[in-house]
């Protein structure tokens, strides 16, 4: 090779190191994006009964923050409209219009959540509050047997100081370590809790509360849901509203859960919906809807394209400006597998003109592998065999019916979807792959490729056409193999400019004048006979 | 490491060095029409008097299979090609007539719609090297010289030529088996058996990449038999660098039990099999003639210059 053919795959090599050492070394950016590992779907259904008069029916709406990261939102109102205020009690969505019959809205949310630890409130002597503030010192409605079991119990529990972090801190205490956490209880009157020790997350949500304002401390019951792999097959991800507080200390809200123990701290399971709400059902506001609220985790091994996204933000380098991680997610979905492509290309050179093997058509390996990724592996390994059948149907049948060659490819074509018609109904009733959905590129290179195998068994033989066939399959499996590599998928994603590397590969490949391994096989009597 | 360095010193020619060393270096694209396209190849030979069968007709239009019947009537032997087809694909050789349907080389017999079919199908363009629409011709049918009868199994042998920047480098003939169809093609299954360039006689043979030393069907030696007008050949096969200009050129012969040698078709990309018909390394052999001057030397003093130099470096 001479040198300039050097120098050029000197320079595509730099030319793909030098961002990905600016990025990482001088930007200091994450390698790579990490693992997610907890993504939720949350879907907020209404069931809506008829009724003539125009409705408004609300719904909680999960608020983005710094522990909760929105990834996707799906809605159908099913001919309601849909609108979502931005409450500072929460976000709310209203389905609005007339229902005329009875009829199932939902809600859709992919998000995100993680732990956040606050740091802990330091000594807090404030008297007088802000307005801002002062709705969260109100009183309850409580009657006298109440009032005196509280005092009662305040005699015990609350200490002689005006620090309020420290007056919060025992309260929380005591609601946490003496009143007994019970799941099953609904919506417990203080009364009752007092007498029994014993409440729900509402119950000691409302003690909490209550508590802390008696004592001057702005504070504020906080209804969500608990985002946890559920025990119970049945419950298809259905969730209770579970509720714990925030208390404003230190200038700041700080969560309190005196449930599961957590001050100032939330775990990822937490996924806050309303404050200052006692009951979903005031924000629901109708009478004929019914809300419930399913949570279902997505096992996923997606990457943290927000957490990334804010890094290179943060970074705020013009170069990041072009990153393919700025692209509205759908697109980069697509770029994501088109990516792949020349990865597949790789493998495909080396095992061509390296090793040597014979395929179907040049790229047909790696559409096939996109193919296996696109469907699932066993389909699309079984879809291969049935490729192969069709192409023999052609060969020993359809050729003898003397057709021009359009129309019998037309028909291969339409064989290709009336199996796939078949295939998905059978499917659906025995359930044997899930998510299956034919996509429309296969449909095309399935063609192709039977055409291309048809052709190679008239004019090589069966022999020829069966190694071709291997080659074909082998080159798919390693590329599907290489292509489920996550890793490898983000790294690409994050780092396109590695396909100038790549293209040095193609140059050197391609300037490969040696022998190809199979070539040894196909001339060893070469060597006997001398 | 060790299989590689005993290649080397075989100079067998891979694959990769075939396109890369000489395809590509030596072979010129604008030049691949001139064989890719034989009827473009027929009016070149002519003007070059280099002899090639006759085409009686050349179809390229659904339409003009109409009247084949007519067309087809005062031949009685023919050979059915596409223009632009590969590797022997698509060709049907008619040897004669019975009853009205047309008998194959291997036997089998076609009717007129059965032909119009196949032909449609070249049309098409199932056979072409693109895959775009072809054009089909209609050939005179080779008679098997009587020297290569016991060895031909259904159809009519070649003898390949390499042609290397002019001069005449390696050789073998290629028989046709039951396997191959009647084709003399390697891939098929037709075996192939060198030549002693300085000779022109036969030598061992090879089958799908095995040593053979006598044909699969009939069982007749391959070894000892000379080919006839030999030198002729070499100087056909010469001339067809000067009509393409493509420096690394396999031209095929065949030989014609009536009219002698004919050029069937030249090819821009000859296999590599012909080292192990020759038991020589193809890449040893090329090297030999890479810089020797071939400018305004007339085709017959390059072969007598191939064939010293090969006489030269022969043990």
């Amino acid at each position: 090779m001479n040198r300039k053919v050097w120098i050029l795959i000197i320079l595509l090599v730099a030319l793909s190191a030098a961002p990905i050492v600016y990025k990482t070394v001088i930007l200091g950016i994450s390698f790579i994006p990490r693992v997610d590992k907890n993504l939720w779907t949350v879907e907020f259904t209404t069931k809506i009964k008829a009724s003539p008069r125009v409705r408004r029916i609300g719904f909680p709406v999960p608020r983005p923050s710094d522990r909760v990261f929105i990834r996707d939102t799906q809605f159908d109102g099913k001919g309601m409209a849909l609108t979502i205020s931005r409450d500072p009690d929460g976000y709310v969505g209203h389905w609005r219009g007339r229902a005329a019959w009875d009829r199932t809205a939902y809600f859709k949310v992919i998000l995100e959540t993680v732990e956040k630890e606050y740091p802990q409130p330091g000594d807090d002597f404030t008297a007088a509050y802000s307005s801002k503030y002062t709705r969260y010192l109100a009183p309850s409605d409580l009657n006298a047997q109440e009032l005196e079991d509280l005092s009662r119990i305040e005699k015990d529990i609350i200490p002689d100081t005006k620090n309020k972090t420290k007056l919060a801190r025992a309260i929380y205490y005591f609601v946490y370590e003496e009143v007994l956490y019970n799941g099953n209880k609904r919506h417990t009157p203080i009364g009752q809790v007092l007498e029994t020790l014993e409440a729900s997350s509402w119950g000691k949500s409302k003690l909490f509360t209550v508590l802390c304002r008696r004592q001057g401390i702005p504070a504020r019951m906080v209804g969500g849901i608990i985002l946890r792999p559920q025990q119970e097959e049945e419950a298809k991800g259905k969730r209770k509203f579970f509720f714990w507080n925030e208390a404003y200390l230190d200038g700041k809200w700080k969560p309190v859960c005196a449930t599961y123990g957590n001050f100032a701290r939330l775990t990822a399971e937490y996924l806050p919906l309303f404050w200052d709400v006692e009951s979903a059902s005031d924000i629901v506001g109708d009478k004929d809807a019914k809300l419930t609220v399913h949570a279902n985790k997505v096992e996923s091994t997606e990457f943290t394209i927000h957490e990334y996204r804010n890094e290179l933000h943060q970074a705020n380098s013009w170069l990041l400006e072009y990153s393919l991680y700025m692209l509205p997610l759908r697109l980069q979905m697509l770029l994501k597998t088109l990516l792949l492509i020349p990865l597949g290309a790789v493998v495909l050179t080396f095992f061509r003109n390296i090793i040597g093997f014979k395929t179907f058509g040049i790229f047909m390996p790696v559409l096939l592998a996109l193919f296996f990724m696109e469907t699932s592996f066993l389909f699309g390994v079984g879809f291969f065999g049935v490729l192969v059948l069709l192409g023999a149907i052609e060969r020993y049948y359809l050729e003898k019916l003397h057709l021009l060659a359009v129309p019998r490819l037309s028909i291969i074509l339409t064989l290709v979807v009336i199996f796939l018609c078949v295939f998905s109904v059978l499917n659906q009733s025995s359930r044997l792959f899930h998510n299956f959905t034919p996509a429309l590129f296969p449909i095309v290179i399935t063609t192709i490729f039977i055409e291309r195998f048809n052709l190679m068994l008239v004019e090589e033989g069966i022999e020829n056409t069966a190694r071709a066939l291997a080659g074909t399959l082998v080159i798919s499996l390693i590329c599907y193999a290489l292509f489920s590599v996550r890793m490898l998928q983000v790294i690409i994603f994050t780092y396109p400019e590695v396909l100038f590397t790549f293209i040095a590969v193609f140059i050197l490949i391609g300037s490969y004048n040696g022998y190809r391994l199979s070539e040894f096989l196909r001339f060893r009597e070469l060597l006997k006979r001398r | 490491m060790r299989i590689v360095k005993k290649f080397r010193e075989l100079g067998v020619l891979g694959m990769n060095a075939r396109i890369g060393r000489y395809m590509l270096r030596y072979n010129d694209r604008a030049n691949y029409p001139k064989v890719d396209d034989k009827a473009l190849t027929a009016a070149l030979a002519s003007s070059h008097h280099i002899p090639m069968p006759a085409n009686y007709a050349v179809f390229d239009s659904y339409g003009s299979l109409r009247n084949l019947e007519d067309t087809l009537a005062p031949f009685g032997a023919f050979v059915i090609k596409p223009a632009r087809g590969s590797k022997g694909n698509g060709i049907i050789v008619i040897t004669g007539r019975e009853n009205g349907a047309f008998i194959r080389s291997n036997g089998a017999r076609y009717t007129v719609r059965d032909l119009r079919y196949h032909m449609a199908q070249i049309l098409s363009g199932l056979y072409s090297l693109s895959g775009y629409p072809d054009r089909v011709i209609i050939q005179y049918m080779i008679g098997i010289h009587p020297v290569f009868a016991p060895l031909s199994v259904n159809g009519v042998p070649d003898v390949r030529i390499i042609v290397f920047r002019g001069f005449p480098v390696m050789a073998m003939v290629r028989f046709p088996t039951r396997e191959s169809g009647g084709r003399a093609n390697l891939h098929q299954g037709a075996i192939g058996v060198g030549i002693d360039m300085l000779s022109g006689v036969t030598g061992s043979g090879v089958h799908h990449n095995r040593i053979i030393t006598s044909h699969p069907d009939t069982g007749a030696a391959l070894e000892g038999t000379a080919i006839p007008l030999w030198d002729e050949m070499l100087l056909m096969a010469v001339k067809g660098f000067d009509m393409t200009g493509l420096g690394y050129l396999g031209v095929d012969i065949a030989l014609d039990a009536d009219k002698g040698p004919m050029v069937l078709e030249m090819n821009a990309r000859p296999g590599l099999a012909i080292q192990l018909a020759n038991l020589t390394g193809l890449g040893s052999r090329l090297e030999l003639f890479s810089d020797i001057p071939v400018e305004g030397i007339p085709p017959e003093a390059r072969v007598a210059r191939a064939l010293d130099i090969i006489r030269e470096n022969t043990v």
